[in-house]
């Protein structure tokens, strides 16, 4: 049981900022030291939980952070809109004189939810639009995205589109964290 | 209360570091201003504004060594650094100027 506890720790302290995971939980450690066994890692992963609760919602302390997020999720919303709309637009143009590279070309775009998902997961990841100190965010705007795209998509093709978000902006995270490190412009790491 | 740079929380935060010296982490403050204030803090409200009041320079924190009832994590060890007594001295400035010539008041409010 207490393995499960342990576990969720684990879970949890990924939601937390990473340069404050061990700080966090060695204080929860040293302030729980007086619990008995059985109730000290439920006590640590809620007390964990609560923590990493008000990190997330301190991403939206300040106004102009704020902005910068809602502006963020935005664009990534007209992206996942858009670009079905564009597609559809194109190919019902495209039909008109379809050739064989023409309809190569739109075979590739039959799946515009796929297409927009990656282009919209890999904005959320990569624009360097949100500060550093509120990257956790940017994570929220993902949620918000994948929501969007079951909306628009339906429960299947929003499904799997849904996850080309989440790795999109998985992949694009990555790539600014690498392209910061190198120039040495990381200021707060990642979370 | 507060200054327009610094929260009412930033404030009581500010003074515990600068109570306990060499001794202020997350857990120590907390209980600082539990002892002092009676305000049962959120455990999550401590590490955000040190974590914040560490961006605008207020304070510096460095890491303790690691120990066996921490699970061998160590302790992020803060103090306040010259613009966090700056900003502290002008909030307090400010809150003083509010209250000189409210002796009476105040008077009348510490008895209720």
């Amino acid at each position: 049981m207490n393995d499960i506890w342990t576990w969720l720790v684990r879970v949890i302290g990924g939601v937390l900022p990473a340069h404050e995971y061990d700080v966090v939980l060695g204080d929860l450690r040293e302030e729980s030291r007086m619990l008995p066994l059985g109730v000290r890692s439920r006590w640590i992963a809620r007390e964990a939980l609560c923590i990493a609760l008000r990190y997330h919602v301190e991403c939206y302390r300040d106004a102009d952070d704020r902005r910068r997020i809602v502006i963020l999720a935005g664009l990534a919303c007209g992206l996942l809109w858009s670009v079905p709309v564009a597609t559809h637009q194109a190919m019902v143009a495209a039909d008109a004189f379809v050739s064989t590279t023409m309809h190569a070309v739109m075979t590739i775009w039959q799946a515009p939810h796929v297409t927009s998902a990656i282009a919209a997961g890999l904005m959320i990841g990569r624009m360097p639009l949100v500060a550093s100190h509120v990257d956790v965010s940017r994570w929220h705007v993902v949620a918000v995205a994948m929501v969007a795209v079951v909306a628009l998509h339906g429960w299947v093709n929003g499904g799997i589109a849904a996850g080309f978000v989440w790795a999109a902006t998985w992949l694009g995270d990555h790539g600014r964290h690498a392209v910061a490190s190198e120039n040495g412009d990381l200021t707060a790491p990642s979370s | 209360m507060a200054s327009p740079g610094l929260g009412e929380l930033e404030q009581l935060v500010l003074l515990a570091v600068l109570r306990l010296g060499n001794g202020a982490y997350a857990v120590s403050v907390r209980e600082e201003i539990q002892q002092r204030t009676s305000r049962d803090l959120s455990r999550g409200a401590i590490y955000v504004t040190l974590d914040r009041m560490e961006r605008k320079g207020y304070v510096r924190s460095q890491l303790g060594s690691p120990s066996a009832e921490r699970g061998g994590k160590a302790k992020r060890l803060f103090t306040v650094a010259a613009p966090g007594m700056l900003a502290l001295r002008s909030a307090l400035d400010s809150t003083q100027s509010m209250l000189d010539g409210l002796g009476e008041h105040m008077a009348w409010s510490r008895q209720q």
